[in-house]
């Protein structure tokens, strides 16, 4: 069994003036060379959890550790290494990119911020390459793309300081069915390419079955259920899994 | 995370957000309450003699009589006990005695903060609702994909934001009141004595803030949902809802700034129209250092400061609705708009040709056969009361009052950003400072450093930074809710270098534009603290004093008024149209 | 998402009009309207109408009060409420009550009332400014004589009973001794009904009056402190009469009539005699040589103002022959640097100072001018922070008598030095002046000491204010007092 990367032990976030937690007890494990999905409907606390496990915010209770030692929010600085090694590839490519900023500009800004050294205008120029993009396109403004375009500088800028882990919130359900499917292509060629562990949150179950290996299905806070991809898709145990899954015939067929 | 230490935490999170304000309100209230009590000894001017002073102007003040006032007035030995007693009395709702009438405090701040109340909240509604009305071309433009950009409305409320208030006060009267004795001229005993006050406050209150909707509307236009809304077939009234409701966001903490401000700034208007309110209650008490009043009226104005200001903290955080909560904005490029580099030069160089004509007269030639003389060939622009040449003191004027202008304009840009960058979405400093009566903060500094011209800058940046600090506060707050600003934070950016590369670039533009839309105010200010000695002298030509001079006049002599108005008019109108970048 | 923002704009919208709750409460309306009149003073009050502040002044000219006696325009006094008095030695006065007068509250004016009202004024802290320092004491000697008596010989002694903070006023206002209520406890023609907080008052005809029924029913007063605003006032209708209109206005008053009082107020340059480039009394003569009122008077003031030959105009010295002073040899200024201040509360200061500043720059001096609210500026006037004064002066103090003006104004002990003036030849003559007891032979010595005073070149006159009084053609009847303390008459009538 390969190491675990990032994992996450009881996990449970309250939110003031709301009755029950948005995450009750959540535990994974996200091991390399992986690819894991964590699933659910919305409102079933996906977003808190990538919250968590990004430390942006601190839970309740339980941890979140990074190859054992643990994620504690705080200071950037004391982040730092645990930042180089997950990245995230956020939802929404409209609102992720600074509208002022050069897109080659904005794919180093992580080298800059966490003191990568090396060439970063060699980088960039490699990772625009990786994505599928023109060279010249560092010298543009975000605006000037579109939305599965933004997303693969999303992608870029996430990959640039060579993380161990991508964590890909909603990474495709603001692009169109088209683009969607490069995209997803794209998160495989990485994933196996460059080595990433990747943890995808979706609630599309397609996207799920194309490019992940396992699969975690949260509802009301809490996992109920997790395991290989084919097996948890394909034989259902849980009530809520069941209902995911009931809810996309066409999809579990491919 | 051990037990104990995650029970204090949590404990002490749920209480932090009731105790902050309470702690923020109590030690605001003390602090002003002891600068005030503090002004006696840093003046060095004696309360007795003040007092006095009040209450018979033509006495003759011998030692006899000082030590009977000051046996009278029971002073404190120094500020800090005489704070601190002062809180105690206030605990146990006694506000004290006015030193000048005998009066009990109760009976003479809380009426007069009532009537500011009154006229300040009609005068901050109207504002509201003409910089509405002035936008509405602008909303619609950008509700049909069109280029946004300032237009005729635009202009005009560029020149209304320049107008004096005093200016349009005193035309209201003469013009409506005297005129066409349409309004009453003075008093303040119904509805009708409040029209030609608010107009007053309201016209140039409302044109500035019609230039910062504009803005806002402006920026909001190039938002991704309102392509998406008009490709949809959104019925135009129903984007132009949603888009006003998106740039009200920044406009709201301005209105309810305008509020707090002109309850205790108001002294000028309120002269004009005889209105019993708590600018020149506050502004003659603080004149014969009647400290209990002075006191009570700065405590009560910074408790509704404060409060009025958190009130505006979270209405904008209900007008961006669940999209404030991190990540839901996306914060767009604005659609370049329309050229109009091209006007404001053209202004400005109509403007420096004046200047210049101006400039090769003589400002300080006397002659007092001609005074008042009409404009004709010997005075193009008329003369003054003293005889003097009207282009040519509009033009010795100028460097000065421009020149002062964007200097106290560019500090209160910096010191407004920083200010308002650090703030972290509460009401704070911003809103106490100001509550208070800016010229409170003018005998304070005058008390520390002497009457002068830098006492007067100092002065008046010491307020003019206030409104761009909240927008600043605002806009970063927009920008911190926004997704990349997420993002950032993921890949480890530093709170400095979130600030330098996303949240600076997003605020300069439209802050900028702000602070060169108050460049006449600050003009007008320097001015209005001529009465206390401060400012650029008696017989400077600078414009504000001009006007201010000119004021008595206006009948006989419009040109006094008209042309240094007409020139701040022309400064504010090319100002406004300066580009700010996106 | 329609419905919550129309309800949001509308309680917006709705907030004024509740507030309109906060209006100031508008005089009650009169029983049965009838002939009032209404008036605009131009200052509010400081303590609440108590005689022992400016207040009393605002209370004798709305016709309220009154004082034991008068002064006449020459300053001599005349009967009150006083009908006549003697003097038996120079420190005692016997003053006879006119008979039948009656407080506004119905209790009679009797020697007892008199004595009450004197007390309570000897025992103010600090007490007014006629009888401070005096040692005031009375006795009732019977029901309608008393005796008054000061420390020592006093010839001004029964002048100083017409000051207004001795208004006399029944028992009943004293239930605070240090602040006398006036309302419906004084003498005069009209009783305060009503007050609105420090703007406004109103006041109802008093029928009991000794010197018979007013012809007004009653009379509306606003405090409006802005002269503007009080201008407006008049000319749009609002007011009948308006109290000291500033002369920029004058112009416009089409239709109104403009009563002109010359005032004892001098306006003139104190010149710092202690130090700075004034303490050479040649450059002081250059200086009063470079002055010319005529600009000031004719330009500034427009002609409402007469050129001042000295510190007194000859309406106070009555006829007594004013000696020529003999100034000094001039000296070249040679461009000394001087700080010359006024002050803005009266608006025509500020415009006179540029006028004289120019005066003196064309003679060679290099002048800075100075100006800002009286208040903001008092702590610097009498400790020689500027070189030149440009001041107004009230010089006959609340006793009428020039000399008194000269003994706080231009010697060395003297509380108001502006000029810091400290020459012994001028102390012993207003000391000696001082002692004379005839009011002739008093105004004759003044009018010596100011040559004396003038030749030192401390002070240049400028001129003489008026007091400027607007009035509808309709209103009769006003009084017309250099003292400025009578305006509202029982005789003031405001016609069909």
């Amino acid at each position: 069994m390969s190491e675990v990367l990032l994992a996450a032990h009881g996990l449970t976030r309250r939110y003031p003036r709301t009755a029950s937690p948005a995450l009750d007890g959540v535990g994974l494990e996200l091991r390399a060379g992986r690819r894991l999905a964590v699933v659910g409907e919305s409102g079933a606390g996906k977003s808190t959890l990538t919250r968590l496990l990004l430390g942006l915010e601190r839970p309740d209770a339980g941890r979140v550790t990074h190859r054992g030692r643990p994620v504690v929010p705080g200071r950037p600085r004391s982040l730092r290494e645990f930042r180089r090694a997950v990245q995230l590839v956020p939802q929404d490519p409209g609102r992720s990119l600074d509208p002022r900023m050069r897109v080659g500009r904005a794919i180093a800004e992580p080298l800059h911020c966490l003191r990568v050294p090396g060439d970063h205008a060699a980088r960039v120029a490699e990772l625009l390459a990786a994505v599928g993009l023109d060279a010249d396109a560092a010298g543009r403004l975000p605006h000037e793309f579109s939305g599965g375009q933004r997303q693969r500088i999303a992608l870029a800028r996430a990959l640039a300081p060579r993380p161990e882990v991508l964590v890909a919130d909603e990474p495709v359900s603001a692009l169109d069915a088209a683009v969607r499917l490069q995209v997803v292509q794209l998160l495989q060629e990485v994933g196996e390419a460059q080595g990433v562990a990747l943890l995808v949150v979706s609630h599309d179950l397609g996207v799920v079955a194309a490019l992940c290996t396992d699969v975690l299905v949260l509802a009301a806070g809490r996992v109920v259920e997790s395991g290989p991809v084919g097996q948890v898709l394909g034989a259902p145990r849980s009530a809520p899994a069941r209902a995911l899954v009931e809810a996309a015939p066409r999809l579990v067929a491919s | 995370m051990t037990r104990p230490a995650a029970a204090l935490r949590t404990g002490a999170a749920a209480l932090g957000p009731a105790v902050r304000p309470l702690v923020t309100a109590v030690a605001a209230v003390a602090g002003t309450a002891l600068l005030v009590g503090a002004l006696p000894w840093l003046s060095g001017a004696d309360p007795a003699r003040t007092v006095l002073r009040a209450r018979e102007a033509e006495r003759d003040v011998d030692p006899a009589t000082l030590a009977a006032v000051r046996e009278r007035l029971d002073l404190p030995a120094d500020p800090v006990q005489g704070t601190l007693g002062w809180l105690g009395r206030v605990v146990r709702g006694d506000l004290g005695t006015s030193w000048v009438s005998g009066q009990p405090v109760a009976e003479v701040v809380p009426p007069a903060l009532g009537v500011s109340l009154t006229l300040a909240t009609t005068a901050a509604v109207v504002a509201l609702l003409l910089a509405v009305a002035l936008c509405l071309p602008a909303l619609a433009r950008a509700a049909t994909g069109g280029r946004p950009g300032a237009g005729a409305a635009g202009v005009v409320a560029a020149a209304l934001a320049a107008l004096p208030e005093f200016v349009v006060a005193v035309v209201g009267v003469a013009v409506v009141a005297v005129g066409w004795g349409l309004l009453p001229t003075s008093g303040f005993t119904g509805p009708e004595h409040l029209v030609l006050p608010v107009l007053a406050l309201a016209l140039p209150a409302g044109g500035l803030l019609a230039r910062v909707l504009g803005g806002a509307v402006a920026d909001a236009a190039g938002e991704a949902w309102v392509r998406t809304w008009r490709a949809a077939g959104v019925p135009r009234r129903t984007v132009m809802t949603a888009l006003g409701r998106r740039a009200l966001t920044a406009v709201v903490p301005q209105v309810l700034l305008l509020l707090v401000g002109t309850l205790g700034a108001g002294a000028v208007v309120e002269a004009v129209f005889d209105l019993p309110g708590l600018g020149g209650t506050a502004l003659d008490a603080a004149l014969a250092q009647d400290l209990p009043v002075v006191q009570a009226g700065v405590a009560l104005l910074v408790v509704l400061g404060l409060a009025v200001g958190g009130a505006g903290v979270l209405a904008s955080r209900w007008l961006l609705g669940p999209a404030a909560s991190a990540g839901g904005l996306s914060p767009e490029l604005p659609p370049p708009g329309r050229r109009t580099g091209r006007w404001a030069a053209g202004l400005a160089g109509l403007l420096l040709a004046v200047v210049l004509v101006g400039l090769l007269r003589d400002p300080a030639a006397q002659e007092l056969g001609g005074r008042l003389a009409a404009p004709g060939r010997a005075h193009p622009l008329g003369a003054d009361a003293l005889g003097r040449d009207v282009l040519a003191r509009f033009g010795a004027g100028a460097l000065l009052s421009v020149g002062l202008a964007l200097g106290v304009s560019a500090v209160a840009l910096v010191v407004g950003v920083a200010v308002g960058l650090l703030g972290r979405g509460r009401a704070g400093l911003a809103d106490v400072l100001n509550a208070l009566p800016a010229v409170l903060v003018a005998i304070a500094v005058t008390a520390v450093v002497g009457p002068s011209l830098s006492a007067a800058v100092l002065a008046v940046s010491a307020v003019a930074w206030i409104p761009l600090a909240v927008h600043t506060r605002a806009l970063a707050a927009e920008v911190r809710a926004s997704g990349f600003h997420l993002a950032a934070r993921t890949y480890g950016a530093s709170g400095r270098r979130l600030v330098r590369a996303h949240v600076l670039p997003a605020v300069l533009p439209p802050v900028t534009r702000h602070a060169l839309l108050r460049v006449p105010h600050s003009a007008l200010a320097l001015a209005g603290l001529s009465f206390l000695g401060l400012g650029a002298g008696p017989e400077s030509p600078e414009w504000g004093r001009s006007l201010a001079d000119g004021v008595g006049y206006l009948e006989r002599a419009p040109w006094l008024v008209g042309v240094p108005a007409a020139g701040l008019v022309l400064l504010g109108v090319a100002a406004g149209l300066v580009r700010t970048g996106r | 998402m329609t419905r919550p923002p129309a309800r949001v704009l509308g309680a917006v919208l709705v907030l004024p009009a509740l507030l309109a709750g906060c209006f100031t409460a508008s005089p009650e309306a009169a029983e049965d309207g009838g002939a009032r009149l209404r008036l605009a003073l131009a200052f509010p009050p400081a303590a609440a109408l108590s005689p022992f502040s400016d207040d009393a002044v605002l209370t004798s000219r709305m016709g309220v009060t009154e004082t034991l006696v008068g002064l006449d325009d020459a300053g001599a006094p005349v009967p009150q409420l006083a009908g006549s008095w003697s003097r038996p030695d120079d420190r005692t006065a016997l003053l006879e009550l006119r008979p039948g007068v009656v407080f506004q509250d119905g209790a009679p004016l009797d020697a007892a009332a008199v004595v009450g009202v004197l007390e309570a004024a000897a025992a103010a802290s600090p007490a007014p400014r006629a009888i401070s320092g005096v040692g005031l004491t009375a006795r009732a000697v019977d029901a309608d004589t008393v005796e008054v008596r000061t420390a020592a010989a006093d010839p001004l002694l029964v002048q100083r009973l017409a000051s207004p903070g001795l208004v006399v006023l029944s028992p009943a206002a004293y239930a605070d001794p240090a602040a006398p209520d006036p309302v419906g406890t004084a003498t005069g023609p009209f009783t305060i009904t009503g007050l609105q907080g420090d703007s406004a008052a109103t006041l109802q005809a008093n029928d009991r009056y000794w010197g018979g029924l007013p012809a007004l029913d009653g009379v509306d007063v606003r405090f409006t402190a802005d002269p503007g605003a009080r201008t407006a006032g008049l000319r749009a209708g609002e007011l009948d009469v308006a109290v000291n209109l500033p002369i920029a206005q004058l112009p416009s008053l089409t239709g109104l009539e403009v009563l002109s009082t010359p005032l004892p107020r001098l306006v003139g340059l104190f010149l710092d005699t202690a130090d700075g480039p004034f303490a050479d009394p040649g450059v002081r003569a250059a200086a009063a040589r470079a002055v010319d009122p005529g600009p000031v008077v004719d330009g500034v003031y427009e002609g409402e103002a007469s050129r001042a030959a000295g510190f007194f105009d000859d309406a106070t010295l009555a006829g007594a022959a004013r000696p020529a002073p003999r100034l000094p040899a001039p000296a070249d200024p040679a461009g000394a640097v001087v700080r010359l201040a006024t002050y803005s509360d009266r608006p025509e200061l500020p415009e006179a100072a540029a006028v004289l500043a120019g005066q003196l720059r064309a003679a060679g001096f290099t002048v800075e001018v100075v100006v800002a609210e009286y208040a903001a500026l008092e702590p610097g006037l009498l400790d020689g922070s500027y070189d030149a004064v440009l001041g107004s002066r009230l010089y006959l103090g609340d006793t009428g008598d020039p000399v008194g003006y000269l003994a706080t104004d231009l010697t060395c002990a003297g509380t108001y030095n502006l000029a810091r003036l400290c020459d012994p030849a001028v102390d012993d003559a207003v000391a000696a002046a001082g002692a004379l007891t005839d009011p002739a032979q008093r105004r004759e010595r003044a009018a010596a000491v100011e040559a004396t005073v003038l030749g030192t070149a401390a002070f240049v006159p400028v001129l003489h204010e008026r007091s400027r009084t607007g009035h509808a053609p309709s209103v009769t009847g006003l009084a017309t007092d250099p003292f400025e303390r009578r305006l509202v008459t029982a005789e003031t009538a405001v016609g069909g």
